[in-house]
């Protein structure tokens, strides 16, 4: 599905991104983890063609993703349907009036008639459990809550590809929780997940694979989940992140 | 693998989408999102520049010989001496690294162009030999506006208004107002970016998207300053300002520079 290619961005002696060669296939669960500024949130802005690469290749679905491909507004359109990404600051994801007009804003552009747009917001409201949120201002709500309907808005596109930036940061335990379960049965539907975190514990079990990116903006591990549980050395290090 | 808890997933969400958008001539928010990106390249630190040791150089000492050269441009008369101004310009720029090289060179037709606009009525009121003289002049000056440009950051300076003596104050304001656009900048591009991967098709009310975005905008600009206020009352802050003056050592190029421009001076009195 997504193949990246010795890729590089950034200048030659600030790189972002050393050098990265990963490719991810349909309905896998990825997690990045890493120190901050190792180039996790800069791969998530590439990934979705927010920027292009200095150097190397990226292609989705056998297509190579470069400013020419986004040239075509109905390439970038589809490719923005089929990838969502939720920004690490929800802050900046919300524009609407309403929580309502927030996630319907997808739906609508789709062209669906206005009860379908219903159906898919309130379907989304109840699988993340905002119901309560509809008619709220998105600016006046909380940090979590805000991250909640920033993913809602995202999932109403109904997405191929889910690209989360720490979606677990500065919400609740419970929040935590309910947001794995609903990767989970994204993933289980079929859908790709790729996100971020610093809690390689809380994430673990659900996740099919790992990759490790380290200071030096380069790739330093990728492996299957399964491996990473039999290696009690690699499950130390990686917990202590 | 953990079991996971009962999730009543919609059908709509568990089936892959049949979506085909509709071409549409929509690069508003893509051209937009390119002239912030603009925008927050000149607040970013040019580390490209500053690494390479030729160009390592005391934002002071490049303050004062813009300065000069700009002065020494304005006044002269003599043609030979603007070509020499031009000639030690140009080699400076091509000791710069490639990105910021190509930064200069590119603006030097755009400006020709706009001078050359300007002048064009001159044409008919005065001799063309002055006229040229004149472009030649405007167009070093750009020149070497563009060089210091690119090579210092509004951090150095500030850095320079310190030893130049400005009152704390002053620079305290200048200080907050570039950090505080560089923020407000990063956020519009943000949700520019977010409101562009969420524009999957036809938008029929642009424009209140886009008023939405600025109010946005507006509501977190005032917040964030409350917050900044607040922030900085609570650590005590009366209204003093003290800047830390960065120390920083003369070298082979600012030496050089100097020389260069002390030189240029004699050759403008001679």
């Amino acid at each position: 599905m997504f193949s990246f290619s010795n890729i590089r961005y950034g200048y030659t002696d600030k790189l972002s991104l050393n050098n990265i060669n990963l490719s991810i296939k349909k309905n896998e669960f990825v997690c990045l983890l890493g120190p901050n500024g190792s180039g996790k949130s800069t791969l998530f802005k590439l990934l979705n063609g927010l920027i292009y690469p200095s150097d190397g290749q990226y292609t989705f679905n056998d297509q190579q993703i470069n400013a020419h491909f986004f040239k075509n507004s109905v390439n970038a359109k589809k490719f923005h349907q089929q990838v969502g990404f939720v920004f690490q600051n929800s802050d900046v994801q919300l524009f609407n009036t309403t929580v309502y007009d927030e996630i319907a804003f997808g739906p609508r552009q789709m062209g669906f008639p206005e009860p379908e747009v219903n159906k898919r917001v309130i379907d989304c409201l109840t699988l993340l459990n905002i119901n309560k949120l509809e008619n709220r201002v998105p600016y006046h709500l909380s940090g979590g809550e805000k991250k909640l309907v920033a993913i809602a808005s995202v999932l109403s596109l109904n997405p191929d590809v889910l690209v989360l930036d720490e979606p677990l940061t500065g919400l609740t335990a419970q929040a935590q929780e309910n947001i794995i379960s609903i990767m989970q049965g994204l993933h289980n539907a079929g859908k790709t997940i790729i996100m971020s975190t610093h809690n390689f514990t809380q994430i673990k079990d659900y996740v099919t694979r790992f990759i490790e990116f380290s200071e030096n903006h380069t790739i330093v591990l990728d492996a299957p989940t399964k491996l990473v549980l039999t290696n009690s050395d690699l499950m130390v290090h990686l917990a202590s992140m | 693998m953990k079991n996971q808890k009962y999730l009543n997933m919609p059908d709509w969400l568990s089936s892959p989408e049949n979506y085909s958008p509709v071409k549409q001539k929509n690069t508003f928010l893509q051209q937009n999102r390119g002239r912030l990106l603009n925008l927050l390249s000149l607040f970013s630190d040019k580390t490209e520049t500053t690494s390479q040791p030729l160009n390592r150089q005391n934002s002071f000492i490049q303050l004062l010989t813009t300065i000069t050269l700009i002065l020494l441009t304005s006044l002269s008369r003599n043609i030979s001496f603007i070509w020499i101004i031009y000639m030690y310009q140009f080699l400076q720029i091509a000791l710069l690294p490639k990105l910021n090289m190509l930064t200069i060179l590119k603006r030097i037709p755009i400006n020709l162009v706009f001078v050359l606009l300007f002048i064009l009525p001159s044409f008919f009121l005065t001799d063309a030999k002055t006229v040229i003289f004149f472009v030649l002049k405007t167009n070093l000056i750009l020149i070497i506006v563009s060089y210091f440009m690119n090579t210092n950051t509004f951090f150095d300076i500030i850095i320079v208004l310190k030893k130049c003596y400005f009152p704390d104050i002053i620079i305290f304001i200048i200080d907050i107002t570039i950090k505080y656009l560089k923020i407000l900048s990063e956020s519009l591009y943000a949700m520019t970016s977010a409101m562009e991967l969420r524009s999957v098709g036809v938008n029929r009310h642009q424009y209140q998207s886009l008023s939405n975005l600025f109010g946005s905008l507006y509501l977190k600009t005032k917040s964030t300053a409350l917050e900044m206020y607040s922030a900085m009352e609570a650590r005590g802050f009366t209204g003093n300002y003290h800047f830390t003056r960065t120390k920083q050592r003369l070298n082979l190029s600012d030496i050089t520079q100097t020389c260069i421009t002390i030189f240029l001076i004699t050759l403008f009195f001679n």
